[in-house]
Parts: C-alpha cells; structure tokens; sequence
C-alpha cells in the first residue's frame, strides 16, 4: 500500500510581535533523497520572531511515509502519519496544528536526529522532574544533537482532556521553550488499560520507527543520544 | 488589615521579558519545579509576593523587584529517598469521607518517585486496578485527594504486589470560595493562621492555575477521626492540620498557629511534621513524615505555633506531636 506523500502546510508565527510569516505550500514528495532546503517542492515553513528567532519548524521531508511496514506505538513498529495536534511548536508562543510528519527527516537533512516523545501529565513527580530539567538537556548536548524533544500533554490539571490552555502553563511553568508540546487527550502513546506516566517513545527520525519504549523517570535518555549520534554520524 | 506590599508581576516563563522573568527568580531560589511558579499574575497562574526583610527559614541574597529587596532564598535540603523498587499488582479499597458518605471520583493514584499510575474511584468510593506488576516503582505509595477538594493523603502499600487497603477515609477541604488570599502579615482560614513576612514568596503548585483557587484555606483533624493508612500511631501525633493549596512553597517560611485542640499544656513543646508528596525540591523524602519546624504552647494554653527562627516552608499534611 502506498503511503501518502508529506505535504506539510504550516503557519508558524513569530513570538510576541505576531508576525506570521512563510507559508509555502509545496508539491508531492516523490521518494528519499532530495533534501528539500531551499526548494525541492516540499512544505517548508518558518517564520522569524520578532526577538530574531526561529519558530516552528523549518522544512518538510522529501520523502514518502514508510510503507510496507508494521504500524503502530510499541517498539519496532512505525508510526503512521497521521497523529496530528494542537499544540506549541517548539519556540512558538502561538498554538499551531502540529503532525507527527513535522519530525520526519528520512535523510537528515533536516537536522533531526532523533525524536524525544514524552506522555506526561499534571500530578505526576516523575513527569515533574522530567519536564523540570529538559530544557537544560536542549540548550546543552540534545539541540546540537538533533534530538528533539515532544511532550504530549495527556491531562488538564483536573485530570481531564487537557486543553490548549493547560498545554501553555506546562510548558510556561517548566520553561519548556525549545520542546513541542501538544495536547493530547487521546493519549496516543499510551500503552496498555492503565495510565502510567511519564511514558516515553523514541523514535527515529529516519524511517519512524520506534526504537525504545520506557515508563518512569529518569527516560531513556542514552538511547534517544545514542541514535542521534549514530543518526548523524550516517 | 493585611496588605500586600508588594506584588510582583510575572509573564509566563519563555515568552515574558527577560527582565520580569529575572524578577521572579531573583526573590525565591525556587527553579522550575512541579509548582506554578509565579507572583500574582498574568498568564498561566501562579503568584508571588513578596517582602523584604528578612527571617524566615533561611537567608540570602535575591534578586531585586518591586521595592522587596533581596529576597530570602530557600533551598530545600532534598534528602535521598529510599528509593525501594517494587511493582504493583491489584490495588483496591474504598474511601469514605470523614463526613460521611464515599468520596466519589476522589483524585487516586499509584505513584513512586519515578512513575505514576492513575487509579480511578468510582462514584461509590471504590477503587481496584489491576497493574499487573508491569512496571517498577520507587518507593511507591497510595496517593489520594490532591489537596484541592480533599487533604493530600498519602500511604504505604505495605503489601505488596497486591494491597486491599479496606476502608479508608479521606478528609473534604473547605470550599475555595472560604478561601483567604495569600497577603503580607496573619491570614486566617478555619482558625489557623499563617504569617507571611513581607515580600514571601508564595509559589503554587503547577495544576492550581485559577486566582480563586490560588487561595489559603486549611482544616484540622484528629488522627482518629478516621482510618488513615498513612497516619501511624507510632507517631503520635495528636492533631492533623492541612494547609492547601498543597504543596506550596512559601519563603521565607511562614509562621503556623493554630488552636490548641489537643489541650496540651502551656509552654509545651512540639514538633511539626510534613508528609513529603515531592520527589524533587523538597524538605521531606517521598512518603514520609519528618520534622519541619518546632514549636511551643502559647503561655495561656490557647494556641500551638510555630518557633519563630523556623515555619513551614511548605504547605501540605502536617501531625503536630508533644516533642
């Protein structure tokens, strides 16, 4: 079965200046290999904040989703395409509609070398503690790795569906300006009937496949390092 | 009347200006925790005052905002959990309300210092999960009530894998709305009364977002006014206060006075201890009770408060025991 081509649409706005910028709509990927920076005919879209930074994502991937493959959440499976959020993309103030397709670099060209996906929640200690030192991890070796960091918000801090609000004050109350944060009500990377945070999925930006699964703080922090190196050293 | 003298103004971390967000570290050495951080303000919740002199739990040189001077820093001393693994099987109990009547859909959950599973409590009271000893956890105990409509309890889970805590009790919160704002000098809420020195910091936890529920509101308890697991009589506490929104960081420490209910002698001493809920950043290990402050009998044996010197940095459970 053939898997749809990425196209990515997406409007990234500037921080507190609002300034919405570059929406570039793009053609049908056709197969790996064509990095598409500066054309290439795929999505590509970033904006510079008005503070002189990047927000959102910048490109697409050139290449088709993986196909022929086993789908799913748990180790070794592939994740489909079609997991899509609200949610802050990472430098972004705005809340945006973000696509598990944003983090798909199949030949690296991207920069993203490996995918740090997070389940957590409010009234969660090891998601607290998680959460409390990942921005530090980013502005130390994990941004220069490639590594980039999601936390998928499964709860509002009344333990119901979190709400684009409840996404902001987590990601504002840890600092969390260089990660993705989404909401995600339908726990998507959840495991199992019982809700156990925080949970984290590795995955890697190259194919989508998951490559690691672990519940519990401290994550998986080796194994999401040592695939972006290895990512990177490909 | 109580004022607040100063009140800071935050934006939320990331977006603000670097300079407000410089203020509000500069009072309270209170990095990022699970706690909305934050001075009365803006944005997602959270507030602090703060007040400048001096006292409390512990001194330092903070940043200057508003007016308040440096502001008082305090570290907690975060001593090392035990950090006993264990997993979890099937979990079941019910809990009752100490007024009666079950606490229906009452916040639960299963939670170590690395990992936390949710356990649901049906309208009923009831609750039994099968976790199928699927995970390790460190230090893991029974947590329930969360602090907004119902005291922040917690228990061992002695019995592992499996635990059938029986009946248990949970003790309600009064509502928000009988809640005192958080203000320079003596707040009173349900006969207990906090001290807040000018310029104390008032860090709430990162789920308690809204102004009205960003509110002082306490209640006190007999340990035998219910069967609660985790309040051992080995202890020998004679009273129980709750100090919500739990857990919040107050700096420098507030001064705690509540009313004699044990009938204890005048000039008595006794110690104060918390029931530690965080497994970062915090002044008791995961779980576990130890002393916060000390304090004494009033000399007409009509109050218990806290030595002055020392307070609680931390709101939460506390059992006050005869030292």
């Amino acid at each position: 079965m053939s898997m749809p081509s990425i196209a990515n649409l997406r409007l990234v706005v500037g921080t507190e200046s609002a300034v919405a910028v570059a929406v570039l709509a793009l053609a049908l990927a056709t197969g790996c290999g064509s990095s598409d920076e500066g054309g290439g005919g795929q999505a590509s879209s970033s904006s510079s904040s008005g503070a002189g930074g990047e927000c959102g994502f910048t490109g697409s991937s050139a290449c088709s989703w993986p196909s022929g493959v086993n789908f799913g959440i748990d180790e070794g499976k592939t994740l489909g395409p079609g997991f899509e959020w609200e949610g802050y993309a990472e430098g972004c103030p705005t809340p945006s509609t973000i696509s598990i397709a944003d983090f798909y670099d199949c030949d690296g060209s991207r920069g993203i070398n490996a995918i740090y996906l997070s389940s957590s929640r409010f009234n969660c200690s090891g998601c607290a503690q998680e959460s409390s030192e990942m921005q530090a991890k980013i502005d130390g070796s994990w941004g220069a790795l490639g590594i980039k960091v999601i936390f998928a918000i499964i709860q509002s801090d009344d333990d119901g569906p979190p709400t684009i609000d409840d996404v902001l004050t987590y990601k504002s109350q840890y600092g969390l300006d260089d990660a993705t944060l989404i909401a995600d009500p339908s726990m998507s990377f959840l495991i199992g009937a019982t809700i156990t945070t925080p949970h984290i999925t590795i995955v890697n930006p190259r194919n989508m496949e998951v490559t690691a699964v672990q519940t519990g703080y401290p994550g998986p922090y080796a194994a999401a390092e040592n695939l972006a190196q290895q990512n990177a050293s490909n | 009347m109580h004022q607040i003298s100063k009140i800071r103004i935050s934006k939320a971390l990331g977006f603000g200006s670097l300079a407000v967000l410089l203020a509000v570290l500069g009072a309270c050495d209170d990095e990022s925790t699970n706690d909305t951080t934050s001075s009365t303000s803006t944005g997602t919740g959270g507030s602090t005052t703060s007040t400048s002199g001096t006292g409390g739990s512990t001194s330092g040189t903070g940043g200057s905002t508003s007016g308040c001077g440096g502001g008082a820093t305090c570290t907690p001393p975060a001593p090392a959990h035990p950090g006993v693994s264990a997993t979890v099987g099937v979990v079941q109990g019910t809990i009752e309300s100490t007024e009666g009547g079950p606490a229906g859909n009452i916040p639960a959950e299963v939670c170590g210092t690395n990992l936390c599973k949710i356990t649901t409590v049906d309208a009923q009271g009831v609750f039994n999960e099968n976790y199928n000893q699927e995970d390790n956890l460190l230090d893991v105990r029974l947590l329930y009530g969360k602090g907004k409509h119902w005291v922040l309890m917690g228990t061992d889970m002695a019995a592992l894998p499996d635990a059938d805590f029986g009946t248990i009790n949970a003790v309600p919160m009064p509502a928000f709305a009988a809640g005192v704002p958080f203000a320079d000098g003596d707040i009173t809420q349900n006969g207990v009364t906090l001290t807040l020195e000018t310029c104390t910091d008032v860090k709430f936890p990162i789920d308690v977002t809204e102004p009205s529920e960003q509110v002082f509101r306490a209640v006190m308890f007999s340990p035998t006014d219910g069967n609660f697991p985790g309040i051992s009589a080995s202890f020998n506490f004679e009273v129980m206060v709750a100090l919500a929104p739990m857990p919040t960081a107050i700096c420098p420490a507030a001064k705690l006075t509540i009313p004699n209910d044990a009938s204890w002698a005048a000039n008595a001493e006794v110690e104060f201890l918390l029931y530690g809920t965080r497994t970062f950043q915090h002044w008791t290990e995961y779980g576990t009770w130890a002393v916060l402050s000390e304090g004494s009998v009033s000399a007409d044996g009509n109050t218990v408060s806290t030595n002055d010197g020392e307070g609680i940095p931390d709101l939460g459970l506390l059992g006050v025991r005869l030292k």
